[in-house]
């Protein structure tokens, strides 16, 4: 059992960079309910703009996170203007904004491999080291491993409180559990939405930039961790931050700790990870579609105020 | 009405396809205008120019055009009449990709012979349409057993298999005097069988091997490093001693600098001594300070066919940087000197006609000697059986870091020689 | 280009015309490939009377070619059964996918779950060498005419011939399906599949089973794209899981959309524009490459996926209803009281 305490850790860890790159799409979810399959490209985005800005200022994180959020920000807006705004406003059917979300993340992908293949970077590493800090149980816990984990749930737990107390973050609640009535009560959706688009895109920037010291930056970046984000956003019910954070230890949990177990004990090689959270995916939307998180809606919070009070 | 809107949609398409076709008779029109007596021959370079492996099928592709561009050169400065030509078209990295590419390829400017594609996936999807339309299919890096056939279009004068390449690894692991290995490899072909020619040689000779396959093209591999690292940890307490302890990296690019930046943080990854293919000679790896500074510490040594040696080779590197500002990636001196054995094919035989050059090429490769370093010798299937391989290990020079050789290992007498360990 | 026909015919009966979102085509395209390779692989050697043998091998490899090069009647037989057999698949795995597709909450979670089977399906098909022989997949699977150039009738026994057959066969199960759609919408059936598609509530109330009806869709889907797998599988004769990703299925979404949602014909046509456009981009490149030395063919050739994508955005903010709109019932119910009644 020696593996145990060093694999807990690690699962721990993995959870931290899952929930980076998956929140920003609860948020998407939660407030226009668009299941965004363009947002792993986001994290694509941000992992360039790592790459590009390590290249100036090598292993400065605190300009690296900022100036990925912004780059992200920015094409998620850009992105919301010209494919979704339209589509919304037309009332297009869930498939659609799907297929409409599919054909923007790829668009943004090839862009980017001809930026790539234009500049030569179709694959690089930043220049941001990797130290080990201190050793727990032979699992050594890294900067970059610390500084994931303390960006991630700083951010889910300031998103959680944005939510709750200040006046955007509850105009935001306010159009997720009924946009007609939101717009009655005199809220202006679009600046909303907008405001939802640059925090759901920065933060899957920023989860890019935080995974590019560990992974090599390629175009395909994003793509390849699309299935994985949806996976932290089904388990955690889609439109929960708590949820999300469920959802990450779960995704954590399954591909390190879990499947250690498997190898060990089994002997399921290790290309078999992706399988666990797949299946469950598949479970989940079978069997409890409402994932295991607590769904933050309006109605349930007013019920709750009344009831206490 | 349900007839003019039908009508409608095919003006729309016709007008897309018009577009399209426009686009295309415009580059046609600016034919740069050439003499008459000219013949060119059009030589096909099928990659993957997207998709995971894009890198390798950039380097490959521009390392074809790079032999073209000197043939040329020469070809005009001896007043010849004949010019090549290269064709390059991306197949994605799919079986279906490269037999579509290799049609239109085929189609608009009925190439007779092509350099790729990268993985033996791609050639056994467009084998079927080679043999039937007589296309010459060079692939420089399908190292695949699963494509000795006797008889097809598909010769490979490039890399040699994985049978030599597996046997080069296991004599050198053998002559560290290692006992226990612990062997990550990439869940492909080509190191799913290096993987299984090595670790059956190593434990014919009593070594103890684990063997960790890894799922290609994912963004993480900490589970798969934490798993060799737990193997490690327990030889070692077993009461294995540290030096008779390796782990070996049956993969590459970014997937191996990934596993080295979290081995780098592994107390057991990084007091033993690691083993590795040729393709972990790679510059993208030696420029990451933190992946090379690991790659010196723990004294990776690997396999490469020598290339070194060869004047060819050195030229070959050089006129690369120089060109594309980078320098190749691994392999690419294979696609390189498939080009030119192709070309000058063509010269000999004067003529671009496939089955014709069925026959030459075997001839034209087998008294070739080019950047890869080697002589070729093409068996009955086709297939590169010369194998010289250098044993070298990763070092830290003034500026940088870099492999330098420490023996050499020959193939055909399986033999290891090692100067230094 | 028929098996593309095949394709999106089979998506836009189930979505276009059921509102079933099928984002797990290559599952079921994949799978027909499949099981056509494994049985073909085994079969052949069956009807050959060679002792059965690992189908992964080279020497099997060889042997399966020679039997298909000189063994017409082994080769027909083994096509046909696998034919058969991977359509029957199909359906099964169509009926299995439509058990979720009555359950889940959300629209968009049928999707989600079908994409995820597909990759289930890759990753098992990739890894496990007992199945699919892993990552070089199952080769050797030989033109089903490819007999004919041992034969000594002329023009037939050239090298051309058999090729064309068997694209004639392809364009002939093309038309077949065609044929089998078009009747299908034009029917009763087709309307109620409207309905359905349109207001499930309201058709449930009227009586009509919603779910059999959805499964019924799901099922006929499903084993074209078996079929079209079947077909594909002949032609480049080899089964790959690298050819079954949802690159792919989103490729056929957008020659459904291109062409017309719930239109047959459109559904041709959006498949034509499409492997035109491929195609066209694939021969601009390498006529650019030709006059323009130094030029970086990279470029255009991602121009492709740039220009799927983009020509899809276009479509659907612009126009959501493709090229050709929702083609209208050819046998309304009025004609049947216009001309006196007459029977269908």
């Amino acid at each position: 059992m020696g593996w145990l305490p060093g694999s807990i850790l690690r699962s721990i860890f993995e959870s931290g960079i899952f929930l980076m790159i998956s929140i920003g799409l609860t948020l998407t979810l939660s407030v226009i309910k668009l299941p965004n399959f363009a947002h792993a490209e986001f994290l694509t985005i941000g992992a360039y703009t790592s790459l590009v800005i390590s290249q100036v200022l090598p292993n400065n994180l605190v300009v690296i996170i900022l100036a990925s959020f912004l780059a992200a920000a920015i094409l998620a807006l850009a992105v919301h203007n010209t494919v979704f705004k339209p589509l919304i406003n037309r009332k297009s059917s869930a498939y659609i904004l799907v297929l409409a979300s599919f054909a923007a993340a790829q668009f943004i992908r090839y862009s980017v491999f001809v930026a790539g293949s234009l500049g030569g970077v179709l694959s690089a590493h930043p220049r941001i080291t990797v130290t080990p800090i201190v050793y727990i149980a032979g699992q050594a816990i890294t900067n970059i491993y610390l500084a994931t984990l303390i960006v991630a749930l700083s951010s889910t737990i300031l998103l959680s409180l944005f939510f709750k107390y200040t006046l955007i973050g509850k105009c935001m609640r306010a159009v997720s559990s009924n946009t007609t009535l939101a717009q009655l009560s005199g809220i202006k959706i679009e600046n909303i939405v907008s405001a939802m688009w640059i925090l759901a895109g920065g933060l899957g920037g920023v989860g890019g930039a935080l995974l590019s010291p560990y992974v090599t930056v390629t175009p395909a970046l994003g793509f390849n961790l699309l299935l994985e984000i949806f996976a932290v956003v089904i388990f955690g019910g889609l439109t929960s931050f708590v949820g999300t954070i469920i959802g990450s230890l779960i995704m954590g949990f399954a591909e390190n700790t879990f499947m250690d177990f498997l190898n060990i004990y089994f002997g399921v090689p290790y290309t078999y990870t992706q399988l666990i959270p797949f299946s469950l995916i598949i479970i989940v939307l079978l069997v409890k579609p409402t994932g295991f998180g607590v769904s933050y809606s309006a109605n349930k919070a007013l019920r709750r105020f009344l009831k206490e009070n | 009405m349900a007839f003019t809107k039908f009508a409608v949609g095919l003006l729309v398409i016709g007008l897309i396809v018009g577009g399209i076709a426009g686009f295309g008779a415009s580059f046609a029109l600016q034919r740069p205008t050439s003499t008459k007596a000219t013949t060119t021959y059009t030589i096909g370079v099928i990659m993957p120019l997207s998709g995971t492996l894009a890198s390798f099928g950039v380097s490959f592709a521009n390392s074809v055009k790079l032999a073209v561009n000197e043939m040329n050169a020469n070809l005009s400065a001896i007043g010849s009449p004949i010019r090549f030509n290269v064709v390059v078209a991306d197949d994605g990295g799919t079986p279906n990709g490269a037999l579509n590419a290799l049609q239109s390829m085929y189609q608009s400017n009925s190439v007779q012979i092509v350099i790729g594609p990268l993985t033996s996936a791609e050639v056994l999807g467009l084998r079927d349409y080679a043999d039937t339309n007589h296309i010459v299919i060079l692939p420089p890096a399908a190292t695949a057993t699963s494509l000795r056939i006797a008889g097809d279009y598909i010769l490979r004068p490039g890399q040699p298999g994985d049978q030599f390449e597996g046997s080069a690894l296991a004599q050198t692991i053998l002559g560290f005097g290692e006992k226990y290995v612990v062997y990550i490899y990439r869940g492909d072909t080509s190191e799913i069988g290096t993987y299984n020619i090595t670790s059956s040689i190593l434990k014919q000779h009593g070594v103890n091997v684990v063997g960790i396959e890894y799922t290609p093209a994912q963004s993480d591999y900490s589970n798969v490093v934490a798993s060799a690292s737990s193997d490690v940890a327990s030889y070692i307490s077993s009461g294995a001693p540290r030096s008779q302890i390796a782990v070996v990296l049956g993969g590459y690019g970014t997937e191996a600098a990934n596993m080295f930046t979290h081995a780098s943080s592994d107390q057991y990854l990084s007091s033993v001594r690691w083993f590795g293919i040729e393709a972990l000679n790679d510059n993208s790896l030696l420029t990451d300070s933190q992946v090379a500074s690991f790659m010196a510490k723990v004294n990776l040594t690997i396999t490469a066919p020598q290339t070194s040696i060869s004047p060819q080779g050195i030229n070959f590197a050089e006129a690369y940087a120089a060109a594309y500002g980078s320098p190749p990636e691994p392999y690419s001196n294979y696609a390189y000197d498939n080009a030119w054995i192709a070309m000058l094919s063509i010269l000999v035989a004067g003529t671009d006609n496939g089955q014709t050059l069925i026959k030459m090429v075997p001839l034209v490769a087998d008294h070739y000697f080019g950047a890869s370093g080697t002589g070729i010798y093409l068996d009955q299937y086709g297939d590169q059986t010369i194998a010289y391989y250098n044993v070298e290990k990763c070092v830290q020079l003034n500026q940088g870091y870099n492999f330098t050789v420490i023996g050499e290992y020959n193939g055909g007498t399986n033999q290891l020689t090692l100067n230094t360990k | 280009m028929g098996i593309y026909i095949i394709l999106t015919l089979s998506l836009n009966l189930e979505y276009g015309y059921g509102g079933q979102p099928n984002f797990g085509q290559a599952l079921f395209y994949g799978m027909g490939a499949f099981m056509t390779a494994i049985l073909t692989s085994n079969l052949l050697f069956v009807f050959a009377h060679y002792p059965s043998a690992n189908i992964c091998t080279i020497t099997s490899l060889v042997q399966r070619e020679s039997i298909a090069a000189s063994n017409p009647v082994a080769t027909l037989l083994a096509w046909v059964i696998s034919g058969l057999v991977s359509v029957l698949v199909g359906a099964l795995i169509g009926f299995a996918a439509s058990y979720p597709a009555l359950r889940v909450r959300e629209e968009w979670y049928l999707a989600m779950v079908l994409l995820v089977a597909a990759q289930i399906f890759t990753i098992i098909f990739s890894y496990d060498a007992s199945l699919g022989c892993g990552f070089d997949g199952i080769a050797g699977i030989s033109n089903p005419f490819a007999w004919l150039t041992s034969t000594s009738i002329p023009i037939l026994n050239s090298s051309y011939a058999f090729p064309s057959i068997y694209a004639g066969v392809i364009a002939l199960f093309a038309y077949l399906c065609y044929t089998l759609t078009e009747r299908l919408t034009s029917s009763p059936f087709g309307r109620l599949l409207k309905a359905v598609r349109d207001d499930w509530l309201a058709a449930s109330t009227l009586g009509k089973n919603v779910n059999a009806i959805r499964a019924q869709v799901m099922v006929i889907g499903s084993a074209m794209a078996s079929l079209a797998g079947w077909l594909y599988v002949y032609y480049i004769g080899v089964a790959n899981t690298a050819d079954y990703t949802s690159s792919f299925t989103f490729s056929i979404w957008v020659m459904m959309i291109l062409g017309g949602y719930a239109n047959n014909r459109g559904a041709i046509i959006g498949a034509l524009v499409l492997t035109l456009i491929n195609e066209l981009t694939l021969v601009g490149s390498t006529l650019i490459q030709a006059y323009i030395p130094g030029f970086n063919p990279s470029v255009v050739n991602y121009s492709k996926y740039l220009l799927e994508s983009l020509l899809l955005l276009i479509l659907l903010i612009y126009r959501p209803k493709g090229l050709l709109k929702e083609s209208r019932i050819r046998t309304p119910a009025y004609t049947v009281f216009k001309d006196g009644g007459e029977e269908q």
